[in-house]
């Protein structure tokens, strides 16, 4: 009996000591927005839910200025009725101009709150994210912090960005010879899109890659399950295979194709001693979805050029690409941690690999399989 | 009070009147044959009058002889007769519907049993009821029960122990086990329990149940109580102990383990798969009926993080109209289901139909419409008590539903901790049950993989030919693995 009393004491009295947080109390912020002021402040936009029986609306976006991140929420919450709670943050966005400066100030208080997920998804923006965050969009339902949300977690899923999750940017960051990414943001017709993969020295953003080039450091940097993607080959790289039927002109006008299941096995080869000789080894197979000329796909000689020259054109395009990375000096596929996990001697650090990316020479060997072309007659 | 027979006439009838306090409905007669003096004597509505006057009392006037009680015995053509000298004995025998027959000189009074019980036939099965199998259920008469036992497990194995308890009201109690499996630890305990016990009267089985449990603390029940002979018999051929007490149609079977409360003898009738289907469903019923409302009252009140974004806007839109904190909404609603279930069970079943639809859908619909309750609590309360109810046996659904509060208030007080306090306290609670000092929660402690077969899975017959090993049946094996395999089609190829 004296056990049972002392339990239901505890209970009760103890149970005040925990705070509590009714939900319909609470405007929870579901994505931010951080930006750069002139007085070098930052500006805080955030995304919240909160529950009002009267208004229609349950999103709302509110602005703070303050000059740490975490101080946006008090300075924003003399604007609010409901407790600001960043529990439910799925989405954290900044403008390159703050980005430029190094994100870790910002990834670190974000990655010690116990109440941020880890899982959450970052971004970088070109257009100031209160323009971003307080665009009004059709699509934008229930409002657009999750419909950004949605936009990013979808391109990951589709392969078509890296993961850009909190977790994996602080992991890239303290891994030793490879550089974090971000998607880039920005504005178009009132509408937020993803216009690029940002590329970052360490935590400081240096420059966006194009949409173009983002399907060629993905093929560098993750293997493909189901990717899409389409190349501009030679205009007349295939006219002796054109169907002899339709003499009226097929080769008439530039060669696209369109190429879609595609899979692909990734092998990085680093040589031993040298961090900056590397081979990268790619086994492609896809399925021919559209061809603008009309060529005679029966033939399997037709087949044989058609690869040829697609392995020819994404060998070209990766040279590219990687040019562009080493223009930046940035190592988002991460040459220089996959040249440490097989070497013991020599070995690669966040210091000296900045310094010998500019000299990297990786040679890409790609082999391009089609596996079908759909029905030829 | 010493009686000595031979009395006379007069005195042995004075005696009876006394004995039954001057009953209204005592019956007695003298019959002058021969100069004898033959008293009869019975209670006018405990026998069969036709079978007295025809049987009884036809032979004996009609006969040229004196009568003695040799004769009594020997040419009354009725089988259960018993010659007793004690008058307590005497008058207890009266009052179970025998007529006494004395002689005047004799030094026995001889009694013919004539009961004349009044009960109903055997009905299809109420509380229990099976969708798939036989529709039987017991009956509140021992005779009929043992009769349908008897029938249903058709071994010279079985054995029927009787037993009388009660100091006040006596009742019959019988115990009945297989002989050569149940384990004589089990059988010992349960005849001993039922022995030493000291009370004035048993009102039913469920008394007994009580009044013999391992713990009479917990809210679980520690013995199962059923009304289908099939369940019953089924946990007897397993080597489990049957206790049936008179006047009761519900009986009592021992050991039980937490799990066997889950068990329907359904799962045997229908095909393996199906089976398991069934009882796992009704796992995880109890365990969404113990966590779902405690859990939306900790993740409202604490833990708005965990609530997944999609259902967040309708969840708290739901919830902005309520005036209540969520563990006020949730205790109202479980009590307005409670209400309803047994104003449901006490209302005849024609009102309680209507009750249900009163009760449910425009309470419910109303609750919310005003704000009062949120629409996802409803759902949630309903799924909860609707799974409560998948429970085989009744008593075990009661005390899922009773935990809930506990629980409720704790995830109110302290969240998600609240609900893994009480969760580990009810661990904690169901380790320490027993059931006939056999453990509660086998098979997961202690750890029997092979009783899996028959408490969590219902594994194919051909595969399940061992027997609990917490039962400690004498026999281990039902039968042979590699007989149990055998195609014994004639088939040519």
């Amino acid at each position: 009996m004296k056990k049972w009393t002392i339990l239901i004491i505890i209970i009760t009295f103890l149970s005040g000591c925990i705070p509590k947080s009714y939900i319909e109390t609470l405007g929870i912020i579901t994505a931010v927005g951080y930006d750069l002021t002139e007085e070098d402040r930052i500006r805080g936009t955030l995304v919240m839910f909160q529950f009002d029986p009267a208004a229609s609306g349950t999103s709302q976006v509110v602005t703070g200025e303050a000059d740490t991140s975490k101080g946006i929420r008090f300075s924003t919450g003399r604007l609010t009725s409901h407790e600001l709670v960043s529990g439910q943050v799925r989405l954290e966005i900044f403008e390159n101009k703050l980005a430029e400066r190094g994100m870790m100030k910002y990834m670190d208080t974000l990655q010690r709150d116990a109440k941020v997920s880890d899982m959450g998804y970052l971004a970088t923006s070109e257009v100031p994210t209160e323009e971003l965050l307080k665009s009004e969009n059709d699509e934008d339902r229930p409002n657009t912090g999750s419909y950004i949300q949605k936009l990013i977690e979808k391109s990951i899923k589709n392969e078509s960005i890296p993961n850009a999750v909190l977790s994996t940017f602080i992991h890239d960051y303290y891994d030793e010879g490879r550089d974090p990414t971000l998607p880039s943001l920005t504005l178009d017709e009132d509408k937020a899109v993803i216009n690029g993969i940002s590329l970052f020295q360490n935590d400081r953003l240096v420059n966006t890659i194009s949409q173009e080039r983002m399907f060629f450091v993905m093929l560098m940097m993750h293997e493909f399950k189901h990717g899409q993607f389409q190349l501009q080959l030679p205009n007349d790289a295939l006219t002796m295979y054109h169907k002899k039927e339709s003499m009226e002109s097929p080769g008439k006008g530039p060669l696209h194709v369109s190429l879609h299941e595609i899979k692909t096995k990734r092998k990085i080869t680093p040589t031993k001693g040298t961090p900056t000789k590397q081979t990268l080894k790619l086994e492609m197979e896809g399925r021919l979805l559209e061809i603008t000329q009309d060529t005679d796909l029966k033939n399997n000689k037709a087949i044989e050029a058609l690869e040829k020259e697609i392995e020819k054109k994404v060998e070209n395009q990766l040279e590219e690409t990687l040019q562009v990375l080493k223009d930046n000096q940035v190592d988002p596929v991460g040459f220089g941690a996959k040249y440490n996990a097989f070497n013991r001697s020599n070995r690669v650090t966040n210091e000296n690999w900045r310094e010998q990316i500019p000299d990297l020479q990786v040679e890409f060997q790609v082999n391009f399989k089609l596996l079908r072309y759909g029905i030829t007659e | 009070m010493v009686t000595r027979f031979p009395m006379s006439a007069e005195e042995f009838m004075n005696i009876v009147k006394e004995e039954l306090n001057d009953s209204p409905d005592l019956i007695q007669k003298v019959f002058q044959i021969k100069g004898q003096s033959i008293i009869v004597q019975y209670i006018a509505y405990q026998i069969k009058k036709d079978r007295l006057e025809r049987d009884l009392l036809e032979v004996i006037t009609s006969s040229n002889n004196r009568w003695t009680n040799e004769d009594l015995i020997n040419k009354i053509p009725i089988s259960s007769t018993v010659q007793e000298e004690k008058m307590d004995k005497i008058i207890q025998q009266m009052i179970h519907g025998s007529v006494s027959i004395y002689i005047e000189g004799e030094k026995n009074v001889v009694l013919f049993a004539l009961q004349n019980q009044n009960h109903r036939s055997l009905n299809r099965a109420e509380t229990e009821s099976l969708v798939f199998g036989p529709q039987v259920s017991f009956t509140e008469s021992l005779i009929t029960n043992l009769n349908v036992v008897r029938w249903r497990l058709d071994t010279e194995d079985l054995v029927v122990e009787k037993l009388i308890v009660g100091e006040r009201i006596q009742s019959e109690v019988r115990i009945v086990y297989l002989k050569s499996l149940a384990n004589n630890e089990n059988v010992e305990t349960m005849r001993q329990r039922i022995k030493d016990l000291k009370v004035a009267e048993v009102e039913d089985t469920s008394v007994l149940g009580q009044l013999i449990e391992d713990s009479s603390s917990t809210v679980f029940p520690q013995l199962i109580f059923t009304e289908l002979p099939d369940r019953f018999c089924t946990s007897i051929s397993r080597g489990r102990i049957g206790v049936m007490v008179d006047k009761s149609p519900t009986m009592l079977i021992g050991p039980m383990n937490l799990f066997s409360f889950f068990e329907s003898t359904e799962d045997l009738y229908m095909r393996w798969n199906m089976g398991t289907f069934i009882r796992s469903l009704r796992f995880i019923a109890m365990a969404l009926s113990i966590i779902l409302t405690p859990m939306y009252v900790a993740a409202l009140t604490f833990h708005y993080e965990i609530i997944p974004s999609t259902l967040l806007v309708s969840l708290g839109q739901s919830r902005a109209t309520v005036p209540f904190p969520p563990v006020l909404e949730a205790l109202l609603l479980e009590m307005l289901i409670e209400l309803l279930r047994e104003a449901g069970a006490r209302l005849p079943t024609k009102v309680g139909q209507t009750m249900g639809i009163v009760g449910g859908i425009v309470l419910g619909q109303a609750a919310v419409e005003a704000g009062f309750t949120s629409n996802i609590l409803i759902i949630i309360i309903a799924l909860s008590a609707l799974s409560s109810f998948t429970a085989p046996s009744y008593l075990m659904g009661t005390a899922i539903r009773l935990i809930r509060f506990p629980m409720i208030l704790l995830a109110g007080a302290w969240g998600i901790i609240g609900i893994v306090f009480a969760l580990s306290f009810l661990v904690i609670h169901l380790l320490k049950q027993k059931s006939l000092g056999r453990p509660y929660l086998s098979p997961i402690y202690p750890f029997q993989w092979n009783d899996f077969n028959d408490s969590f899975f219902r594994v194919p017959f051909p595969k399940n030919t061992g027997r609990s090993k917490y039962l400690m049946t004498k026999d281990q094996d039902r039968y042979s693995k590699a007989k149990a395999s055998e195609r014994k089609d004639v088939d040519p190829t």
